[in-house]
């Protein structure tokens, strides 16, 4: 089965530096693929080159077409939904206008509607906020407010950035077994970035790992997980 | 207690086109944070190509479709060409351009259609609105197009998802452009709005105050303190504050200041809100989690 995202000899700058020095990977549709890797490794820079938010050279192919070098908006409208860290919140907007931002490419206003209720039945919490401003939500429901934002766009591709940044365990806890579900009832593809190794590979049944620019380690996520010489360098285990 | 009544309702006679200034003034703000000072001459520019349509010959309902359209175009033309181009400069680089934009429109009018007062007429003859005792009949026409106006756009942007994306754009880019919307063409729809909000301000006010290319500057500066004053982020704020700024001038005016010195009351408003309550008396304080 080819690949849905392929990523060839991908390289991205700020300014005039370079910050990813030339990586390979793929992704295969319907699966959860994770990339691991320190602070400052890359990983929020590979997901911004993804969408075109940084300047990039190389090859980027989403399903048959070639998406490098398109602008942002129309590489969402392609079916790529990003959560980016912070969670590009909006602050100023209710709950319930947030995802409805979320589908704005959309036409289908039955398919809409259908995706509001089930985004609802995933986190019921935010259809009690519907009304509300959402700078107000706390930052675990801002990032349920994000990704059901995202799910608004029917992505064939989501791209999640550290969802456990900042949250208490409980709530990331939850937020990653819906994640699971969503991931196999959806049939959405997910890379996931995170620095809490530990919860990504459990998630995630293919793995990457990012040092310094460039890809380490690739494999599946259970073998990353058993290589003692990994858990020593990259994920942090004794 | 009649002539007071009198000075209250002609004073909401002017707020509703300084609340127009506001408005398209709190449009182009949210997006850019910067006072679009060019906003009036569009608008007096506007004002005199529906003037050259209606003394060509053409009915002025169809003159002020013309003109609406005509501002429409002239709005996205300026930020796609001009705007765009420097958005990413300097605030100062964008205040001196938006500073050569009202010069320009300025003396572009005043080359085309010289500096001499001309006259401006009214639809709103006394026998489709008859006037009464406190206001006349284009008093109220011009009140009635700007609270249809005001309500169209609030209807727009409040329940259409047009409008809810044009508000995205200008809330949050970043993120807009994440889920989709073409943020540059809704930075263009906004200039285009507001040109056109301007465009209705002007043909309105012209009746009044007489067409010159001069004819927007002290409505300008009213428009700008009815935004400060009801909130520069907030466009209903900014409404609010153009009538409150209308009424206060014109009691002002009539009762304590003289006709004189009006428009300081504009100057010390904006200095008084700036000093006093930045945020204006509706403007919204963003409540932020993390």
């Amino acid at each position: 089965m080819p690949a849905l995202l392929h990523v060839r000899d991908l390289r991205a700058f700020y300014a005039q530096a370079e910050v990813l020095h030339g990586i390979d990977f793929a992704i295969d549709e319907g699966g959860v693929t994770t990339i691991l890797g320190a602070n400052g490794a890359g990983k929020t820079t590979t997901l911004r080159a993804v969408c075109g938010m940084v300047r990039t050279r190389g090859e980027i192919t989403f399903g048959a077409d070639r998406i490098d070098g398109r602008k942002t908006e129309e590489i969402a409208r392609s079916g790529i939904a990003h959560v980016p860290d912070g969670r590009g919140t909006f602050l100023e907007l209710t709950t319930e206008e947030n995802l409805k931002l979320g589908a704005h490419s959309r036409q289908d206003r039955a398919g809409v509607a259908h995706d509001l209720a089930m985004v609802y039945g995933y986190f019921p919490r935010l259809k009690e906020r519907q009304k509300q401003q959402a700078g107000t939500l706390s930052g675990g429901e801002q990032q349920m407010l994000a990704i059901s934002r995202a799910l608004m766009l029917r992505p064939r591709l989501l791209l999640l950035d550290e969802p456990s940044f900042g949250l208490a365990p409980l709530i990331v806890q939850e937020i990653f077994r819906i994640m699971r579900i969503i991931n196999r009832e959806q049939k959405v593809s997910v890379l996931l970035v995170e620095q809490n190794a530990t919860l990504a590979l459990d998630l995630a049944d293919h793995a990457y790992v990012l040092e310094a620019g460039r890809v380490v380690m690739a494999g599946a996520s259970q073998d990353i997980q058993n290589d003692p010489a990994i858990r020593r360098s990259y994920l942090g285990y004794q | 207690m009649e002539t007071f009544l009198h000075q209250v309702l002609s004073g909401l006679a002017t707020g509703g086109i300084y609340a127009s200034i506001a408005l398209a003034l709190v449009m182009i703000y949210q997006a850019t944070h910067l006072v679009n000072f060019a906003q009036g001459e569009m608008a007096m520019f506007s004002t005199y190509i529906a003037w050259s349509l209606i003394e060509s010959g053409l009915p002025y309902w169809v003159a002020f479709g013309a003109t609406v359209v005509a501002a429409f175009a002239m709005g996205i033309v300026i930020e796609r060409l001009i705007v765009r181009p420097i958005a990413d400069k300097s605030e100062l680089a964008v205040v001196v351009v938006f500073i050569g934009l009202l010069l320009i429109f300025n003396s572009v009018a005043g080359f085309i259609w010289t500096y001499s007062l001309k006259t401006f007429p009214t639809p709103f003859s006394p026998t489709l609105i008859p006037g009464n005792k406190y206001l006349t009949s284009h008093e109220i026409g011009a009140m009635l197009i700007t609270l249809l106006e005001l309500g169209a756009l609030y209807v727009f942007f409040r329940f259409t998802s047009l409008g809810l994306a044009m508000r995205a754009a200008a809330y949050n880019p970043v993120s807009s452009r994440l889920v989709g919307v073409r943020v540059g063409r809704m930075l263009a729809l906004g200039w285009g709005l507001a040109a056109v909000i301007g465009a209705i301000a002007g043909m309105m006010v012209a009746h009044v105050v007489y067409l010159d290319p001069n004819m927007m500057t002290g409505i300008l500066l009213y428009g700008f303190a009815g935004a400060l004053l009801g909130g520069i982020d907030n466009p209903g704020g900014a409404v609010i504050g153009g009538f409150i700024v209308g009424v206060a001038e014109n009691v002002l005016g009539a009762y304590v200041i003289g006709t004189d010195l009006k428009l300081s009351v504009a100057l010390v408003l904006i200095v008084g809100v700036l000093t006093l309550k930045p945020a204006g008396l509706f403007g919204k304080t963003i409540v932020k989690r993390v």
